[in-house]
């Protein structure tokens, strides 16, 4: 079962696509979230779920605005797809019937 | 005091992976942080990558096999080295003539401890960069937290060994020269230097040995 800052990292990065690295997807989380993502969460997160085989990462091309440092590219596999879809069901069926659930 | 700022978190992403620390530089540099918010972003990561990494049985090896005995041995060898050889020294710098240099037995004493003494600093140099370089190999991803411990021991350990102010020699170690600037100079540059460098020559080797067999 994936944890709560692991599901947002796999969901952001799944969002993004083929644009998901670090900077990209500790945004996303931001956003989501409404508070900072600090990137020693973000980094060591990313490593342990590369080590369960829910996402895998490459090193990708530099760029100017990065100055020319290169990004940690993302890419969830279906490992990964199968583990947040399990956890967000688990988290959609407890939240039945609640108060702040969106659907009640 | 923002280029200081980034000079740091220079300093503290060294801590890390090469590709992380190119790939969290540019995280930085495109999320337009200012210089304190990047420095404590990495020391965070740093932190976080250093208390997973002592978890582990092979940093603590490291530590109490390298960098403990090594730090307070060269503490106190390089203390006992400089106060030996400021007696010479002192005795050259006070009571030069050019007698030392005309006559044959005072020449023949002065070359011995020249001679003595350029061996001594060498043997000393080289055997602080080898210590340094097997730290470097040894202790890898865990080297900030040894080459911090391992300088703090090498300049405090020595502490404990002090000159010895009620021998013959007494009079050279009156002198604050002597007593307490010399044996910083040695240790600075016979021992602390040449082995952050043999630590900065280990740690490239073990990062080429990585990359050339990934």
């Amino acid at each position: 079962m994936l944890g709560e800052f692991e599901y947002l990292l796999i969901t952001a990065a799944a969002r993004l696509g083929e644009d998901a690295y670090g900077a990209a997807i500790r945004k996303e989380i931001e956003a989501a979230i409404e508070r900072n993502c600090s990137i020693g969460a973000l980094y060591t997160t990313l490593d342990r779920l590369e080590q369960k085989g829910y996402v895998k990462t490459r090193m990708g091309d530099p760029t100017p605005q990065r100055g020319g440092r290169p990004k940690r590219m993302v890419r969830v596999t279906a490992k990964g797809m199968q583990a947040a879809a399990a956890f967000y069901n688990a988290v959609s069926r407890v939240s039945r019937g609640v108060s702040w659930a969106a659907n009640t | 005091m923002n280029r200081l700022c980034w000079w740091l978190v220079d300093l503290a992403s060294r801590g890390l992976e090469p590709d992380e620390c190119v790939a969290v530089r540019g995280d930085l540099a495109e999320s337009g942080e200012t210089a304190g918010q990047a420095l404590f972003e990495t020391l965070g990561l740093v932190v976080r990558r250093q208390a997973a990494l002592w978890t582990q049985w092979r940093p603590w090896a490291g530590l109490f096999v390298f960098s403990l005995p090594l730090g307070i041995l060269f503490g106190v060898a390089s203390k006992f080295f400089a106060y030996h050889n400021a007696i010479y020294l002192w005795l050259y710098t006070n009571y030069w003539s050019t007698t030392i240099v005309e006559n044959a037995a005072y020449r023949h004493d002065f070359l011995q401890y020249i001679f003595g003494t350029l061996l001594g600093f060498g043997l000393l140099a080289a055997s602080a960069w080898s210590s340094g370089f097997a730290l470097g190999f040894a202790s890898h991803r865990s080297l900030p937290v040894n080459r911090i411990l391992f300088s703090l021991l090498l300049f405090l350990g020595g502490l404990s060994f002090s000159a010895p102010r009620h021998s013959v020699n007494s009079v050279v170690y009156e002198h604050a020269f002597y007593r307490v600037l010399y044996p910083i100079l040695v240790q600075t540059f016979l021992v602390f230097a040449p082995s952050l460098w043999g630590m900065r020559q280990g740690l490239r080797l073990i990062n080429w040995h990585k990359e050339n067999h990934a």
